[in-house]
């Protein structure tokens, strides 16, 4: 009788929880309807929203709001929208509030670390203008000197900006943004990024749907240490057919799986194993395996998926955080 | 009970620590028990009525995060019941391990022989019928023993006359039949009363 008592506030206490953590994102549209469910991807000009009915694409033009179900999602949006509007600090004090709020949020980490490498280089390039002013002053006695700089073929200019700061040239194709060439020796290639990778996030900001101008603008735009981006890149990976009939996945391509909150995770690689040969690191995100999406993919369907397969090897399409460090110069 | 309805508030609530933590370590142990079978109980059904609708509109990840959220909290929960429930459980257990640790005393008391007091009990105590059924077994024998030295102190003073009348010259031996069949009444007395015990 007394146990029973005990555990109705733990019951209870569950179910709650259960309740609350289970509650969706809704979106209210300016038509004045509104959508409950889950934005799985935030692009500049449209969200992916999934719903009970599957995936549906919502361009932000058509909405009023978006209701996070995570305070700290809802920071970030505030944080995103301030960041647009210039107003750089305020943006920082939210991503950093949601940061402080859930330090496991990439989106709010990755604000704030560019939030303050910026506002630091921002600081840093007003020091030196109020430097070259003053010197022009004290030489030409305050007279202005130089001209407009030159508008022609900007977007070439940046090209050859990138290639020489990061190393990289891009590419717009059907599947986004693809590096279509790395220069060797240069931090890009420096942090494994080769050539076909696609470009997926610059600092968690998606860059699929938005122009290459707007991209390569978002490189540049750096902070004076980094530049975090995700890659995505396709690698097909030898299924070891010697092993036994019960081996696990690991025995057959040499790494270990898990569910992390981004989605399904390498855990593991063992040396010598196909999957180290393909270049596949610790911490890469699977997102497709054999052209099948792993987002709603339950762990052991993944698992048994390379179990079951009958080929030879196994395609996956892993997602990866690069590092970019600047280059002196660049 | 025989002393009245005398009040008394016990200070000291680990009376008997080894009887008591047990005590506590039970309800511990089983409340866990409970609560991982009802979160289990929760999780299942949950996930049989909701997790397709969920997992389809959730991505992996974060229903993942979700239901490690709430294990998570589940855990904390308990360990933040805990010393509530220690607490809890000590008291409780005070009420059997008072009166348990009072009987001992009482009757080690009455195995010295001392059937003077009777045992009282709060209450709102355990064990309290088990008290009584203590008392009501002391008081017969108290009855028995105060009835048997009675008889026996009346034959002492038979035995006394018997011996006077030996004395007495000549000795009168109706009045002697008269002490010895006196004396032999009261040993008959108290082999009666001894008679209801079966040893």
């Amino acid at each position: 009788m007394k146990l029973s008592l005990f555990s109705i506030p733990i019951l209870l206490s569950g179910a709650l929880m259960i309740a609350s953590s289970s509650n969706a994102d809704t979106v209210y549209l300016k038509n004045g309807k509104e959508v409950k469910g889950i934005v799985v991807e935030d692009y500049r000009d449209r969200i992916t929203f999934s719903t009970a009915d599957g995936e549906t694409m919502i361009s932000k033009a058509d909405i009023r709001e978006i209701s996070f179900d995570s305070e700290e999602d809802n920071l970030v949006q505030l944080a995103g929208q301030a960041q647009v509007r210039g107003d750089y600090s305020t943006s920082f004090y939210y991503y950093e509030k949601a940061f402080k709020m859930n330090p496991a949020s990439k989106m709010a980490k990755d604000g704030m670390v560019f939030l303050q490498g910026y506002l630091y280089r921002q600081g840093q390039l007003k020091k030196e203008a109020d430097v070259a002013k003053m010197a022009d002053f004290e030489n030409y006695g305050g007279a202005i000197v130089g001209g407009e700089p030159s508008r022609r073929d900007e977007l070439t200019e940046s090209f050859q900006k990138l290639r020489d700061s990061i190393g990289i040239t891009l590419n717009a194709s059907d599947s986004g943004i693809v590096i279509s060439g790395v220069e060797l020796r240069s931090t890009a290639w420096e942090a494994g990024v080769k050539r076909g990778d696609r470009l997926i996030a610059i600092w968690s900001k998606l860059t699929g749907y938005m122009p290459l101008k707007d991209v390569v603008e978002m490189l540049l735009k750096k902070s004076p240490m980094e530049t975090r981006c995700t890659i995505e890149r396709t690698v097909a990976v030898a299924i070891d057919r010697s092993k036994a009939l019960l081996a696990g996945v690991s025995d057959l391509i040499g790494c270990d799986f898990s569910m992390e909150f981004d989605g399904l995770t390498i855990s593991k690689i063992y040396e010598g194993g196909s999957s180290a040969a393909a270049g596949i690191e610790a911490g890469d995100l699977v997102v497709d395996i054999d052209g099948n999406p792993t987002r709603y993919m339950p762990l052991k369907k993944a698992i048994d998926m390379i179990k079951d397969s009958n080929e030879d090897t196994v395609k996956l399409t892993i997602r990866r955080e690069v590092v970019l460090w600047s280059q002196r110069g660049g | 009970m025989a002393n009245g309805p005398r009040q008394y508030r016990r200070r000291q609530y680990l009376v008997a620590k080894k009887f008591q933590l047990k005590y506590v370590g039970l309800i511990l142990l089983l409340m866990y028990i409970t609560g991982l079978l009802c979160s289990y109980l929760v999780y299942y059904t949950s996930m049989i009525l909701l997790g397709e609708k969920l997992a389809s509109v959730y991505p992996q990840g974060r229903l993942i995060a979700i239901v490690r959220m709430v294990n998570l909290r589940i855990i904390l929960s308990m360990v933040l019941a805990t010393p509530l429930v220690a607490v809890i459980g000590i008291f409780l257990s005070h009420r059997v391990a008072g009166p348990w640790f009072r009987m001992e005393s009482y009757l080690t008391d009455i195995a010295a022989g001392n059937l003077k007091n009777a045992l009282t009990l709060r209450s709102k105590d355990e064990l309290v019928p088990l008290a009584n059924k203590i008392n009501k077994v002391v008081d017969s024998f108290k009855q028995t023993i105060t009835s048997q030295r009675a008889h026996l102190d009346k034959a002492v003073k038979e035995l006394e006359d018997l011996k006077k009348s030996v004395a007495s010259h000549p000795a009168d031996t109706a009045i002697l039949t008269k002490d010895l069949n006196d004396v032999e009444i009261e040993m008959a007395q108290i082999g009666k009363e001894l008679d209801k015990y079966k040893l």
